[in-house]
């Protein structure tokens, strides 16, 4: 629904210009700049280039995607991708939203060298990081060897699944964390403090809730980038097979055609993710600028 | 009841330090801290309250040393700027809130929070969301918020900023009546002179991270020590006299040849007059009076109007005595003596005792 903007000043920049009734964004459809118009079209190219591929991969295997549904061994595949990204995402929280809040109400010395060390992950190749984590956890390292005295071992179980899933997306929660916990007013803390709580009563009670949808979009965010792992989980756990590993087990040894309806079936439950993500994080939220 | 003492207090936060900040505040005193913005008023208020560590010096409450006692067991209230309510909160949750950090059960805490609610007149705003609230109403919140738990010191930032005239006069009231009834002493931070001088009995000037004057905030106001701080306070006209004559109960300074007389006995900082130095000398612009007709004042000096602002009830005028005046005068005193720019000659008195000399 469109409406005339009653802004004087607009009104004589843009003599075409015309507001959504919502006040946020002018009419596309108006617009006759070729700046616009160009912005549009190469927009245009990246959108086809992201979907086209993703779409003619479902259309293309939509007649056999049932087929692998009613697979146990793409059902569990994907049962373990998705329980291995909540281990994952669980521990990620744990550890990650501590280290979150203090980072982002301490100084220390060499905080911002560890502030540079959380984006790591995202930056190394994640077979590399695989090889990495196996350093520290495999049977011959000197924390792996002492775990395994406890029957904890991480060469292809779950254990491995959740290491190397957490490793590749603790940035995710950990970066949200930091912004939730920033967002939070640094008086409103004070004021608590003040009203008696002592840093734990006001983590809790204040800093905690205040920042929990951040934190909470943090770990979706996490969660989804563990499910999507392929290259560390291959490495330190090939064994139970995560959606990931089974979709390159059966390209690598069945072939395309055999590989093609798992990888409709997992796009489809991506796309499911995404916008449930969407639903979650964003709710009513427009797109569009505020004035 | 409550003493609190002030000594050498420094302290460094994001490159910005208080330096050796002294003051006390006496039982139910009414204190403010006035300064400019990034004076450090609000630095100083968080140091107090404990949530900035001290690089040097010790705050005493009744005599005990609390220097590294935890924001939460000073017992001070704080209404930081803007009230800073929980927003995830309602209005009865913000103001029961440290009654349930104290694990006061439910029907005492129902009780208090009631008695403050009626006390502040917000009971209509029981259920009522932070965000739901106007700026005046934040406020008296907070003040709830804190009232609730009977502190021994109240401390303010800023409490009218953002606030309308109207909901400024009813906070301004409020206060008064919180003072006068509770047995707690105040500090108040502001950067409005009006408003400290409308609530408090002492005040401590701040800039650049120290206390440039402090005292009875008549005595301050009456008797600026710097430049600055006469600025600050409103002493528009800041003059260099060419000569100072100490003439036993009165001095006489040259200025631009005119002759004015400035008494001794208005206030200790013309007490202290070094006859040798070089001083310059603050007039108030509602000092300087402006008439048709000369008057029996001793510096009534024949001037005229060369510029004139109109400030709503007020009228400031520029007036040229040989040197440069600022004055203000009310509307109606504008229009009956029929003050006109560049037309005529007025006369232009300023009483002796309201030449103030700055020490500093």
């Amino acid at each position: 629904m469109l409406k005339k903007n009653h802004e004087g000043t607009w009104a004589a920049r843009e003599a075409n210009a015309e507001v959504f009734s919502d006040g946020a964004t002018m009419s596309w459809l108006k617009i006759r700049s070729p700046f616009i118009i160009a912005s549009s079209l190469l927009g245009l190219g990246i959108m086809l280039f992201l979907v086209l591929p993703i779409a003619t991969t479902v259309i293309g295997a939509s007649a056999s995607i049932y087929d692998a549904i009613t697979d146990p061994r793409t059902t569990s595949a994907i049962w373990m991708s998705f329980y291995g990204a909540f281990l994952s995402t669980l521990a990620v929280a744990a550890t990650g939203i501590p280290l979150a809040y203090i980072l982002c109400h301490y100084q220390f010395y060499g905080k911002s060298f560890v502030d540079a060390l959380i984006d790591l992950p995202i930056l190394i190749p994640h077979n590399a990081a695989g090889i990495a984590i196996l350093t520290v956890l495999g049977p011959n390292s000197l924390f792996g060897g002492f775990l395994q005295n406890f029957g904890i071992v991480f060469v292809d179980t779950i254990y491995g699944i959740v290491a190397a899933m957490a490793f590749v997306s603790a940035p995710f929660l950990i970066r949200s964390a930091q912004e939730a916990f920033a967002a939070v007013p640094i008086a409103v803390e004070h004021a608590a403090k003040s009203l008696g709580a002592d840093d734990l009563k006001t983590f809790m009670h204040i800093t905690l809730p205040l920042a929990s949808k951040g934190i909470f979009t943090g770990g979706l965010l996490s969660w989804a980038r563990a499910i999507s792992e392929f290259g560390a989980v291959a490495i330190l756990a090939y064994y139970p097979k995560t959606a990931a590993v089974f979709l390159n087990d059966v390209f690598v040894s069945e072939g395309l055609g055999a590989a093609l309806p798992i990888n409709a079936l997992l796009i489809c439950i991506s796309v499911v993710i995404i916008l449930v993500f969407k639903r979650i994080t964003m709710g009513g939220t427009r797109l569009n600028r505020e004035r | 009841m409550m003493h609190l003492r002030l000594e050498e207090v420094t302290s460094i936060w994001n490159g910005f330090s208080l330096e050796e900040i002294e003051f006390e505040i006496g039982d139910r005193e009414y204190f403010a801290l006035l300064g400019p913005s990034g004076a450090g008023k609000t630095l100083l208020l968080e140091t107090i309250m404990g949530f900035n560590k001290l690089k040097r010096g010790r705050i005493f409450a009744d005599d005990d040393e609390i220097s590294s006692l935890p924001p939460f067991q000073r017992g001070f209230g704080y209404v930081p700027h803007g009230g800073a309510l929980f927003p995830h909160l309602n209005v009865r949750q913000n103001i029961e809130f440290g009654l349930r950090m104290m694990k006061i059960d439910q029907t005492s805490r129902k009780k208090k929070s009631d008695e403050a609610m009626n006390e502040l007149s917000i009971v209509h705003l029981e259920k009522r969301s932070p965000e739901n609230l106007s700026a005046g109403e934040r406020q008296k919140v907070a003040l709830a918020r804190c009232l609730v738990m009977k502190p021994r010191l109240m401390l303010l930032d800023e409490p009218f900023s953002s606030i309308d005239a109207e909901a400024r006069q009813s906070l301004r009231n409020l206060l008064k009546r919180l003072h006068r009834e509770l047995e707690t002493s105040f500090i108040h931070v502001t950067h409005d002179q009006l408003e400290a001088i409308s609530l408090a009995e002492s005040v401590a000037i701040m800039s650049g991270g120290r206390v440039v004057q402090k005292g009875k905030i008549d005595h301050v106001f009456s008797s600026p020590k710097s430049e600055f701080v006469a600025r600050f306070l409103g002493y528009e006209n800041i003059l260099i006299p060419d000569r100072f004559e100490d003439e036993g109960d009165i001095i006489r300074l040259t200025l631009n040849g005119k002759d004015l007389l400035c008494s001794k006995g208005n206030s200790s900082a013309n007490r202290r007059i070094e006859p040798a130095g070089r001083h310059k000398i603050a007039i108030r612009p509602d000092q300087v009076m402006v008439s048709k007709n000369p008057t029996a004042c001793p510096n009534c000096m024949r001037g005229k109007i060369i510029d004139f602002s109109d400030l709503g009830p007020l009228v400031e005028l520029t007036v040229d005595v040989g040197f440069l005046l600022k004055s203000v005068v009310t509307k109606n005193a504008f229009v009956d003596n029929q003050l006109q720019k560049n037309e005529g000659t007025f006369w232009i008195n300023v009483k002796p005792s309201s030449l103030v000399i700055l020490n500093e």
